[in-house]
Order: structure tokens, then C-alpha cells, then sequence
């Protein structure tokens, strides 16, 4: 019984934390996309200025995530696109960190 | 199996918790206790209608069916009370574990200063020897507070010096202090799904259920039921043999009216102590089985009860008595245990309890003497002037604890091993089995071995008393099987390399990727992606920028991946040295509660 405390406690003091590649990727995914939603619908409610031009323009800056995200663009429904690109992207990251942070660890306790 | 008349050895709360359950079962069973009256060391005395416990007893369980007992026998006369328990040095009060204010105003500031950092210098420079009772606790809390809230308890409860005390002792009562338990109270204290259990530990510890005339009351009642239940209860009745064969106990010999009777059982269960028990076997048993029984030693105490002329005198049940100057080692105020104690309103009965050793001096000093010794003492103490005691009792109780030195495991597992052949005999209760076991414990030693004589297969040294004492709740076995699954992967380290490798890839490989992707593509975003050789000197978008991009971006997440490990890793292990700690203060708290 206390052996297998012990054991237990060593277990838990002396052994290496592993991450869910899976779980890992997905929490990335929803927080960057999440970043990406609500960072846009916060420039659309705060509003855009216009420009010398007369032009009215909305978050010009986060616009250029069009150059890496087609289709996106800095209204609601470029909003969701984002969404789903920033999830997408940070799921990939995610899956990836983790992946490789599993490998490590396997390396290095063999 | 065949039922027949149970012989129990004892009326303490073990013995008549066996003989109630089994009367219950409409098994009729035979108690023999050697002094005139009930309750073991659990027992009330009457002094002039002022009634006072020997030692205090809370009825205080997370054992539901003893609860259940207990309420079916007192109903409406078991009292719910507020526990305050304080230590008391240098005529103040101290909270345990001690609370910062109240430390700060009893002790002063220097003196908490002087705490303070004898404590920092114990964290920094601990003792590298761990072989003495001294060590081991100076090296958790610092030499000073050792002094003023351990030494002197300590040594008036056992009767050595500290320094003869073994590391290992001290190590043997936190031995139920498990790390994981720990921390999977701490988890589900702060989990917001429970809101009920703070208030459960609130309650658990703060409060607990007393009879209304202590806790002989409940037994005097469940003597009564086991009576009229058509058992007997037989007072004044020492077992003077155990009579035995292969593997039976056959009859106890018993001593009435000067003269011996034999009584047959089928079943045998025994609360006296394991060593006395021992040296009544007849024939007797094996030399090494009997030295080993004589190795088992027991603390006994005494208790001055003195009345007051005083309404109130201070709020608490009971307080320790840490001042090095007077030999009392705890102050019982029963009429705060329960009001029904004291006859008189105006009048407060105060138990003074001594440790000593059977036949030692303060054992054998006479009464008066002892009743003038607590006059002195609490007049020493600012407690009481001693003009104001009016009169005084006093009650020796042998055997009160038993002993857990350096060799008492060895001579208790050869003494097992001995009794492990009689399969109608089963040792229950403190003394019985020479275990820490409170009263609610010992009860439920007494309720299972009545359950084996009714045919089940408990294994009575398999309940792990220790460890539940420490714990202030229980933890429902869903939950267990949950944290037990989620704390291999929350609270093992994370791997500082392998983090940052894993981090510094990725971030590399989206730098280079996006900046292989505008120079492939043109466009505006170029300028801004640009901007980046502010931090990385060197890069452009380019091929061979993102080539620099991927070095850059590796070595930062590198450095980011590493620093979020390592602070993810320090702060985890403070929690868990935080929580650790914490522990091992309650179990000390547990250690001044159990004597």
C-alpha cells in the first residue's frame, strides 16, 4: 500500500508530462480563430475613418490577412471565414507542436 | 456459521459496539470489563453530579453506519457543538495552524521575526541529518516555532526528550500524508461542482456531537439496550485466562466472588490490551510470541478534574498547554463540551490531564497532592486564581495511548502472526490492537468483527485509520477515478527541450512559409511582412530571407517554448510544495488532536 504510493507520487514528481497532439491542435484552432472573429467584428463595430480619398475603410491592416487567407475580408461574413482559417491554421500549429513535442520527449527518454 | 454466545472481553466502546450489533442481529453475547462501570477510557465520572470525560472525546466520523449508531442510541441527547481547541503559551491563545495576526499579536513582532527567519534559514540550510524528532521538524518549520509549539507538547506527551525521539517516529505519523490525497483535495476544494464541501470541512472540523452528559452517557445507554436485548453485560469481572488449543480460543477464566469460572464461547472478540491479553493465554504462548508483547508499551494519564467558582473562563473545549514551566499538558473545560455537565451555572469544572507512566511519581502522588499540584498550575498558567477552586477529583487512566516506538511494528507483526491461528478470536478497539484508533474506529473495528461472527470476511487491521484522519473529507469514488486519470497528465513536469524545439519549428515554418508565399504571390502584404527585419535584422522577402525568417523564428519560439516551460514547471512544483506543506501542517494539527 504505501509502496504503491510512493510509486505513485514518483510516478507523478519524476515523470514527463505528454501532450494530446489532437486536443492540443484543437485548442490552438479555436483560440485563433476566435482572434480572428472577434478582432474583426471589433474593428466593424468601433467603425472604420476614411481615407484622403473619400474612400470609407475599415481595418485596412487586418485586411492583409487576405494575402495568406483568400476569400477573407474584414466584414461579418469575412469574420466567419477567418474563423475557419484561424481554426484551421492553429489546429495545424497545434497538432504539430504537439506532435513534435511527443517525439522530442520520446527521444530524449528512451 | 453456527451462532452461539459471544465472549467479549471489555465494555469500551469496542467491546459494547460488538455486543450492541451483534444483539441487534439477535445474537446473544457475554461482556466482562474488570472495572464497575462502562465506557472503557471513553467513560464519564461523576463527581458531585459535576460529570467529566477522561481525555475528550468528539464524536466527530466519516463512518456513516457509526454515526448511525450513535444517534439511534442518544437521539435528542447528542448535542452538536462548536469545536475551539487552542494552544496556550505565555498566557495567550494561538490558533493551529496558526493564523498570522493572531501569531503576530500573541508572539510580538520580534519574536514572530525571529520565527520568520529561523524558518527561511530552515528552508535554506536544512539540517542534512534527519535522525531525531528535532530535525525533522525543525527542518519543516525552523527551530523557533519548534520550540514554542512542538518541544514541549511532544515531551510531556511521551516523557522523553525530543532529541531521543526518532526521525522516524515523527515520519511514522505523517506516514498517512500522501501527496496525491493532497492535491486531489485542494483540486476539489476549488472545483466550483462542489459548492457543499467547503461547508462539509468547514463543518468537520469546526464542529462535533457530544452526549449531554459526556460520552458515558452513550454508553451506559447502549449497555442498557444490549441488556434488555437479552445479552449480558458483566461489570467487575477481570479475565483472569485465556484458555486455548491449536487454533481455538475455548473458554475465558474469569474471576467471581474470589473464585475462578470458565466461560465457553464459539466466538471470542477482545478489547483489553494486546500485551495483557497476551499474558493471560493458557497455555501460555510462545517465549518470543510473549516477549514481543511485553515490548508493546503504553503512555497513561491522569486527570486532575477541578471545580471552579467561576461562571466562564475561557471559550475553548480544550487547550493544549505548550509552557515548559507547569507539568499539565491539556485543559478540558467540560461545561463548554456540553452545559449539562456542570450542576451550577455559576461554577466551571476544568480537567487537568497529566501524562505519566503507571507507577511512575506523578502516578502514584496522592490525590490531594495532585489537586493542589493543579491549583498551582493554573494559577502559574493566569488560567484561574487559585482561591477560586473549590474542590477536585482525580482519575488515573492506564493505558491511554499506545506507544509507537522504533520497535513496536516488529513486536506487533510477531504477536499477529501468533493470534492469525485462532480463527474464533478477533482483537478490536485501541488497545485491543494496539492501534491509534479513536473511538469512532475502535467502533467500527467492534461492528465488523461482529459482522464476521455473522458469517462476513472483514479484515479488521485493513482499515487504514491514520490515513483518514488526516483527510477532512471523502472523496466519492467517481471523482477518484477521474483525478486519478487526469493527474498523470497535469501535473508531471513539461520537457524544457522539447517544448521549445516543437514551438521554435513551427513558428520557424510559418515564417518561412509566408514569406514564400508573397514572394511567390507579390503583393502589398510584402512591405508589411518587411517590417519584420526591424526585429530580424537581415530579413526580407526573399528566398533567402525566408531562409533567415525560419532561423530567426526557430530561435525565437526556441527561447519562448523554453521560458513558457520552465515557468509552466516552477509554478506547478510551488503549487504542489505549496500544498504539500499544507499538509503536513494539518497533520500536525491531527497529531495535537489525537492525544
Amino acid at each position: 500500500m504505501v509502496a504503491e504510493k510512493l510509486q505513485n507520487e514518483e510516478k507523478l514528481l519524476r515523470g514527463i508530462l505528454r501532450l494530446n497532439a489532437k486536443i492540443f491542435g484543437l485548442v490552438l484552432g479555436i483560440v485563433m480563430g476566435l482572434i480572428i472573429f472577434i478582432g474583426t467584428n471589433w474593428l466593424l463595430i468601433k467603425g472604420g475613418q476614411m481615407t484622403p480619398s473619400g474612400k470609407y475603410v475599415v481595418g485596412p491592416h487586418l485586411q492583409l490577412l487576405s494575402q495568406f487567407f483568400i476569400g477573407y475580408k474584414v466584414s461579418f461574413l469575412g469574420s466567419i471565414i477567418g474563423f475557419f482559417y484561424g481554426f484551421a491554421l492553429g489546429t495545424l500549429c497545434g497538432s504539430a507542436i504537439g506532435w513534435t513535442y511527443n517525439k522530442i520527449v520520446d527521444l530524449r527518454t528512451k | 456459521m453456527q451462532h452461539g454466545p459471544v465472549i467479549i472481553i471489555g465494555a469500551g466502546p469496542a467491546g459494547l459496539t460488538a455486543a450492541y450489533v451483534l444483539s441487534k442481529a439477535g445474537v446473544r453475547s457475554i461482556v466482562f470489563e474488570k472495572d464497575q462501570t462502562v465506557g472503557g477510557i471513553a467513560r464519564t465520572v461523576n463527581y458531585k453530579n459535576y460529570y467529566f470525560d477522561i481525555g475528550g472525546h468528539r464524536f466527530f466520523t466519516k463512518v456513516k453506519s457509526v454515526e448511525n449508531i450513535w444517534k439511534e442510541v442518544m437521539g435528542e441527547d447528542l448535542l452538536r457543538r462548536n469545536r475551539l481547541s487552542r494552544i496556550y503559551y505565555n498566557k495567550k491563545f494561538f490558533y493551529y495552524p496558526l493564523r498570522p495576526v493572531n501569531a503576530l499579536l500573541g508572539l510580538g513582532v520580534w519574536n514572530s521575526i525571529l520565527i520568520l527567519a529561523s524558518y527561511f534559514h530552515s528552508q535554506l540550510f536544512p539540517s542534512k541529518e534527519e535522525e531525531t524528532f528535532v530535525q525533522w521538524v525543525s527542518n519543516r518549520f525552523g527551530k523557533r516555532l519548534f520550540k514554542i509549539f512542538f518541544k514541549t507538547y511532544t515531551e510531556k506527551v511521551w516523557g522523553i526528550p525530543c532529541n531521543e525521539i526518532s526521525a522516524e517516529w515523527a515520519g511514522q505519523r505523517v506516514k498517512g500524508l500522501s501527496l496525491m490525497i493532497a492535491l486531489k483535495h485542494a483540486i476539489l476544494r476549488n472545483q466550483s461542482g462542489h459548492p457543499g464541501k467547503k461547508e462539509v470541512i468547514k463543518t468537520l472540523i469546526n464542529e462535533f456531537d457530544y452526549p449531554k452528559l459526556g460520552p458515558g452517557m452513550m454508553w451506559r445507554a447502549m449497555a442498557e439496550i444490549i441488556q434488555r436485548n437479552g445479552s449480558e453485560v458483566c461489570l467487575g469481572k477481570e479475565v483472569e485466562g485465556i484458555r486455548w488449543s491449536e487454533n481455538k480460543v475455548e473458554a475465558l477464566e474469569v474471576k467471581r466472588n474470589g473464585q475462578i469460572e470458565l466461560f465457553f464461547g464459539k466466538d471470542f472478540i477482545s478489547s483489553m490490551p494486546l500485551r495483557e491479553a497476551l499474558q493471560k493465554f493458557k497455555p501460555e504462548a510462545p517465549k518470543e510470541v510473549l516477549d514481543a508483547a511485553t515490548d508493546l508499551k503504553y503512555r497513561d494519564f491522569l486527570t486532575v478534574a477541578v471545580i471552579i467558582d467561576k461562571p466562564d473562563l475561557f471559550p475553548d473545549t480544550w487547550i493544549y498547554i505548550h509552557d515548559p514551566e507547569v507539568k499539565v499538558g491539556r485543559i478540558q473545560n467540560f461545561k463548554n463540551w456540553s452545559p449539562f455537565m456542570v450542576p451550577d451555572p455559576n461554577k466551571t469544572c476544568l480537567g487537568l490531564e497529566y501524562f505519566c507512566f503507571e507507577g511512575d511519581n506523578l502516578w502514584n502522588t496522592p490525590d490531594h497532592e495532585l489537586i493542589e499540584l493543579a491549583k498551582r498550575e493554573l494559577g502559574t498558567l493566569g488560567l484561574v486564581n487559585k482561591n477560586d477552586v473549590e474542590d477536585g477529583a482525580v482519575v488515573r487512566m492506564p493505558k491511554a495511548y499506545p506507544i509507537y516506538d522504533s520497535t513496536f511494528q516488529k513486536s506487533l507483526d510477531v504477536v499477529r502472526q501468533f493470534l492469525n491461528r485462532f480463527d474464533n478470536l478477533q482483537l478490536v478497539g485501541r488497545n485491543g490492537m494496539h492501534k491509534y484508533n479513536n473511538q469512532d474506529h475502535s467502533m467500527l473495528t467492534a461492528m465488523l468483527s461482529a459482522e464476521n461472527v455473522l458469517g462476513a470476511n472483514h479484515d479488521l487491521w485493513a482499515i487504514n485509520v491514520e490515513q483518514e484522519y488526516h483527510e477532512e473529507m471523502s472523496i466519492e469514488p467517481g471523482e477518484e477515478a477521474a483525478l486519478n486519470k487526469l493527474f498523470p497528465v497535469v501535473f508531471p513536469r513539461m520537457d524544457k527541450l522539447g517544448l521549445a524545439t516543437a514551438i521554435g519549428s513551427v513558428f520557424g515554418f510559418l515564417i518561412f512559409l509566408a514569406t514564400i508565399w508573397l514572394v511567390v504571390k507579390g503583393g502589398v502584404a510584402s512591405f508589411y511582412l518587411q517590417l519584420l527585419g526591424q526585429y530580424f535584422l537581415g530579413y526580407t522577402v526573399t528566398v533567402k530571407g525566408a531562409f533567415i525568417g525560419l532561423a530567426y523564428g526557430f530561435s525565437w519560439g526556441f527561447l519562448l517554448g523554453w521560458l513558457f516551460a520552465y515557468l509552466r514547471n516552477f509554478f506547478m512544483a510551488y503549487y504542489i510544495y505549496r500544498i504539500k506543506r499544507k499538509a503536513e501542517l494539518l497533520t500536525f494539527r491531527d497529531f495535537l488532536d489525537h492525544f
